[in-house]
């Protein structure tokens, strides 16, 4: 293929034309300038990408199932050649476990993926999901839909929310979940007729849609959480040394996960408590504390009342997908409070931050790292 | 020949298999090729469509993709392609319309000189004249000057999209200029200076 060498010809043969062919040509090109162009909406652009992921994602499943069929057949084989007696009994909150642990990890769009394997990518900074039909469509973005086979075998589903983006999720039952930025999710295609189950890695705010004979359970690394219909948020980022539970609504039945010789250890919480399940003490302990400082996130802004300032930035390095660094060790434990508006940019952010805590803050030439350090001017 | 453009930067990681890359060069070309589509055909999803399918064709394919390939005349090409090939099919299945020529014919322009342009009077009457004029030429002349006006090709890349040789191409230019002189009664010799 040719590149361009010549854009700025005027017209062609310039000795063959007139002085008035030109003119028409000038024209022309003048009027072909503000020629008006169909376009489509970002939503469009969005729902077509998402379409071209699915697509990429069906083709590579097919050829990686030809060869896997093949594959598998032969195992069978010497399976059954052998004596084949293993039967791995597994709970559900393990498969999901191990689901979570072999979604990806840190992509750079937020990921839906199927039981099949597909991989759905989507775009938005504030994604959402929602399943009807009894899990077997999936509407996303409001602006696309997609299918899945819900029967037969129970078939996870993995939402997977990078660092700097959110989605919200509307299950069949018509529960609704909010996931903070760097999450993941992981839940059956369709719910048991029995109990609802999730497993949960990161933060996500939970409104349960009440169910008197399917308890819903949110599992964690360290905690599990069983209720019939609340709401509640469950923060457990596995680089955080505690999974912990706020409730907002209702009641839940909390159950710490811990392998400790004792077994694991019930607790009923009310609204306005806060279980904290410390990793390196091996303890479930309850406080009492602002509901709002810990669920305002799905709100889009952050409530902090006395936050020690290494919290905060945690929390806005998160959110934002950004490395923030502060440079005087001494300030981290430092508290403040306020109420920091997530809508804002990560520069007012900072700025706003700086402004409060007297610090000042610099971009560093890696554009995603932010430098916090003791202003060298005092006032 | 080095090329340092970042358009040209992103098709180079794309043909060495960085997924960014990929989504870069849709989020870059996606809007273009939906307006350049709808030129082309009216109906929306037919146009989405093609461009779905040239994506998968590109990420199907990326290895042997050629690296110095100018990236926005490439896939307006392609997607041309796709369209005709589209249409072609739509068509053979409408037998009424046997004997006409079955080519995908661009669609007539709305131009926006009203709000776009700060001219006088006089020249804004002899534009909109000639709007009508260049919708009233034949569909491949019509084509060829939007080809070389709003999207900038040169000859050489139009008569590789149209499947014509150069000079065809060149003829066609002149042709279209001369019917719009024809048309125009253009005022003094001044005028020709003010483009």
């Amino acid at each position: 293929m040719k590149r361009k060498k010549n854009k700025q010809e005027p017209i062609p043969d310039p000795e063959h034309l007139t002085e008035q062919e030109k003119v028409a040509g000038e024209r022309a090109k003048l009027l072909f300038k503000t020629l008006r162009n169909e376009t489509f909406s970002p939503d469009e652009k969005d729902a077509l990408w998402n379409q071209v992921g699915e697509t990429i994602s069906q083709r590579k499943q097919r050829s990686f199932n030809a060869f896997w069929i093949a594959a598998a057949a032969s195992v069978t084989l010497l399976l059954l050649a052998g004596v084949g007696y293993l039967v791995f009994y597994k709970d559900s909150a393990r498969t999901m476990q191990e689901f979570a642990a072999r979604g990806a990890n840190g992509p750079d769009e937020t990921q839906l993926i199927l039981g099949d394997k597909r991989v759905i990518s989507l775009r938005k900074e504030n994604s959402s999901v929602e399943y009807k039909d009894n899990g077997a469509l999936i509407q996303v973005d409001s602006s696309s839909t997609i299918d899945q086979q819900v029967a037969g075998d129970q078939q996870f589903n993995t939402l997977v929310v990078p660092y700097g983006k959110r989605s919200v999720l509307t299950l069949a039952d018509g529960t609704r979940i909010w996931l903070n930025s760097g999450s993941k999710l992981v839940y059956p295609s369709q719910f048991d007729i029995r109990r609802r189950e999730v497993y949960l890695e990161g933060q996500a705010y939970f409104s349960v849609k009440h169910s008197e004979d399917v308890p819903f359970h949110v599992y964690t690394r360290d905690m599990e959480v069983e209720v019939l219909g609340t709401e509640f948020d469950v923060s457990a980022y596995s680089d955080d040394n505690y999974t912990a539970t706020v409730l907002a609504k209702g009641s839940v039945e909390l159950t710490s996960q811990s392998q400790s010789l004792f077994g694991s250890k019930k607790m009923k919480i009310t609204p306005g408590t806060r279980a904290v399940y410390d990793q390196q003490r091996a303890a479930l302990q309850t406080e009492q504390v602002d509901v709002q400082e810990y669920v305002s996130w799905k709100d889009g802004y952050l409530v902090l009342n006395s936050a020690p300032l290494t919290e905060i930035l945690k929390k806005l390095s998160r959110y934002y997908r950004v490395d923030i660094i502060l440079k005087q060790p001494k300030l981290a434990g430092v508290r403040f409070g306020g109420t920091l508006d997530l809508q804002d940019n990560i520069r007012d952010m900072l700025e706003a931050v700086s402004v409060t805590t007297g610090l000042n803050y610099k971009q560093q030439l890696n554009e995603r790292r932010y430098v916090l350090e003791e202003s060298t001017i005092k006032p | 020949m080095t090329h340092s453009d970042p358009d040209q930067d992103t098709w180079l990681r794309f043909i060495s298999g960085d997924p960014d890359a990929f989504s870069d060069l849709y989020d870059e070309y996606a809007d273009v090729l939906y307006a350049f589509g709808m030129r082309y055909s009216t109906d929306r999803d037919l146009v989405k469509d093609c461009i779905h399918d040239l994506f998968i064709d590109l990420h199907g394919y990326r290895k042997n993709l050629a690296r110095d390939a100018n990236v926005k005349f490439y896939l307006l090409k392609s997607l041309r392609r796709k369209l005709h090939l589209a249409h072609r099919k739509s068509s053979m299945l409408r037998f009424d319309r046997w004997d006409t020529e079955d080519s995908l014919a661009i669609n007539t322009f709305s131009f926006s000189i009203e709000e776009e342009m700060i001219i006088s009077e006089k020249e804004r009457e002899t534009l909109q004249h000639l709007a009508a004029e260049i919708n009233l030429l034949p569909d491949r002349q019509r084509e060829i000057l939007y080809l070389r006006f709003h999207q900038d090709l040169d000859y050489d890349e139009i008569a590789a999209m149209m499947q014509i040789s150069v000079p065809t191409c060149r003829t066609f230019v002149y042709r279209a200029l001369k019917q719009l002189r024809g048309k125009l009664e253009f005022g003094t010799i001044l005028l020709i200076m003010c483009c």
